[in-house]
């Protein structure tokens, strides 16, 4: 499937997000023993990563069924 | 009144008025297997949006994710909300579902991927990996009840009472309406599951600390190691546990299934949007309870028993505790009767009229399907009475949870493929499928984990490479593929999906 530069744009981004879930929490923030840290990380990632999907549904909108034609 | 007498009083008020719920909407209710497990592809965004919460989550968040946060601390909020983000999965792949799904009338993923791989093998392995691994699942929810119900009503309720109670409960709700009687009941559960917690969680801040102020920093300083890094989950573990919680929204038929329901776009972007938001404050609740739990009750014998223990202390005033427990309970139920609901479409579709009798009326299947709801929730009870007597981390509810997800994972990459790669074959398909889950089932009953990596990531690793493999020396189903994918070329871009 022909993919658009706006989906390789998204993949890239939630692949970088991921990168920082799994590493930051172990490296930058395992000697901070606060809710600063780890804690404070994963809510602000956690809304990042829920916004994102805001920004790439919302654009979605209804079509007209009676337009789709498709091979069987 | 006793607390048992309480209790009671408590549950029957919400099965009545859950059985209300149900039979208003059986009032709605047409003919067939659509129909029945799939509400005719027409729910409204509002109930999409709070089944879909109900189904994800269930005992395993105020009981499992809340001992988890008690026993390794802060790395069990990235856990859940790495599943979270891994909903962009259903940003991304939901509508080709739903397009498809409409296109060909799919009832089931399974069914899906038999049409697409153009071989019916590939239905029944995928059919089968869910009944497998979603038995402990289930059966994780039931004892999630019983510690629950147990402890909240001082033994009046005995934990195998309150397990039947479930059961029972779950096989009404979906056999009343199917699907349309599970996400009316859902939405009505997931409101209760959502505002109990909340104000429970309010009385323990403000009741057993004085309010967030002093909570948090008796958190900073009393508990520093639960909070430094990932807490005390090491990085092997995490990712165990993670990994196929990141992939749950793809590999978990109840889910899937709830892909193929909402009647128009607007209600697809109000589910999914509807589902974040809850999910992301649900997790937070749950994660905060286990902390609060861990200052006030540190010495438990068992992380499980966290939330159960919390709720019986007298900074809960008991009539809210017996509220929240309704709410775990309406948690757990709400997922069970998914999976029945779910499973059983399997068994009647997948199983018997793709696999084996294509010659069945569609009356039949539905009946049988009807039955098999039973029959899986005996299996379900059985299951859980016997995992119930067992201890230690291996039965904790949540590597419990992992480890079914980890088995469901393994039809993953054939989904993925499915939607993308014409080379894709049903030789790849299936040589995944199976290698994988036996992969995931072998590490699992020994204990095994090489290098320290867990039973999903090594399964995940053979499936792939399998699926790659073994689909590049095959003949792929081209002309199929082509129709399939062209479908979705043509048409994705009508509704401006990604």
């Amino acid at each position: 499937m022909m993919m658009g530069k706006t989906f390789w744009i998204w993949l890239a981004w939630f692949v970088f997000l991921m990168v920082l879930n799994f590493t930051v929490p172990f490296t930058v923030l395992s000697d901070v023993p606060h809710l600063r840290g780890s804690f404070l990380f994963w809510v602000i990632w956690g809304a990042v990563a829920i916004a994102s999907m805001f920004v790439m549904f919302l654009g979605w909108r209804e079509s007209d069924p009676s337009a789709q034609r498709g091979p069987s | 009144m006793s607390s048992g007498g309480y209790a009671w009083t408590i549950l029957a008020v919400y099965v009545i008025v859950g059985i209300g719920i149900a039979a208003l909407a059986r009032r709605q209710m047409g003919g067939g297997m659509n129909e029945f497990f799939l509400a005719n592809r027409q729910l409204g965004g509002f109930v999409a949006a709070l089944t879909y919460a109900a189904t994800t989550y269930s005992a395993f968040m105020m009981v499992g994710l809340a001992g988890l946060t008690y026993k390794f601390g802060v790395g069990a909020l990235g856990f859940e909300l790495t599943y979270l983000g891994g909903l962009v999965l259903v940003v991304f792949f939901g509508p080709r579902f739903w397009l498809v799904g409409k296109k060909c009338d799919y009832l089931t993923h399974a069914q899906l991927l038999a049409e697409r791989y153009q071989n019916r093998w590939v239905g029944i392995i995928a059919a089968l990996l869910c009944l497998v691994f979603l038995v402990p699942y289930a059966a994780i929810q039931l004892m999630g009840i019983g510690y629950m119900l147990s402890v909240i009503s001082e033994g009046a309720i005995s934990l195998t009472i309150a397990m039947v109670f479930a059961t029972v409960l779950s096989v009404v709700w979906a056999n009343i309406a199917g699907l349309r009687s599970v996400a009316w009941t859902d939405a009505l559960q997931a409101a209760i599951m959502l505002v109990s917690a909340a104000v429970t969680l309010g009385f323990l801040v403000y009741r057993g600390f004085g309010g967030f102020e002093p909570f948090l920093g008796r958190l900073n300083t009393e508990v520093p190691k639960l909070l430094a890094g990932p807490g005390l989950l090491k990085f092997n573990v995490f990712f165990g546990l993670a990994l196929p919680w990141l992939f749950f929204s793809l590999s978990n038929p109840q889910v899937t299934q709830r892909l193929f329901v909402p009647r128009s776009v607007t209600a697809f972007k109000q589910m999914i949007g509807g589902f974040l938001i809850f999910g992301f404050v649900y997790t937070l609740v749950s994660v905060i309870w286990g902390f609060g739990a861990r200052l006030l009750i540190p010495d438990l014998p068992a992380a499980d028993q966290a939330t159960p223990y919390l709720l019986a202390l007298p900074i809960i005033p008991k009539l809210v505790a017996l509220i929240v427990m309704v709410g775990i309970l309406a948690a757990a139920i709400s997922t069970i009767d998914s999976i029945l609901l779910s499973l059983s479409s399997m068994v009647s579709r997948d199983l018997l009229k793709v696999g084996f009798r294509a010659d069945i009326s569609e009356k039949t299947e539905l009946k049988i399907g009807k039955w098999v709801v039973v029959t899986l929730a005996v299996v379900f009870l059985v299951f859980a009475s016997w995992a119930a007597g067992k201890s230690g981390l291996a039965f904790m509810i949540a590597p419990l949870s992992a480890a079914a997800a980890a088995g469901l994972l393994m039809a993953v990459p054939a989904l993925i493929g499915a939607f993308f790669w014409r080379g894709a074959t049903a030789a790849g398909a299936l040589s995944s499928m199976i290698a994988g889950a036996l992969v995931v089932l072998v590490l699992q009953f020994t204990g095994t984990k090489p290098f320290g990596l867990w039973p999903g990531v090594w399964g995940l690793i053979v499936c792939v490479i399998l699926y790659v493999g073994v689909s590049l020396v095959t003949k792929p189903p081209t002309e199929k593929a082509d129709a399939f994918i062209g479908y979705l070329e043509e048409n994705l871009p009508k509704y401006k999906f990604i």
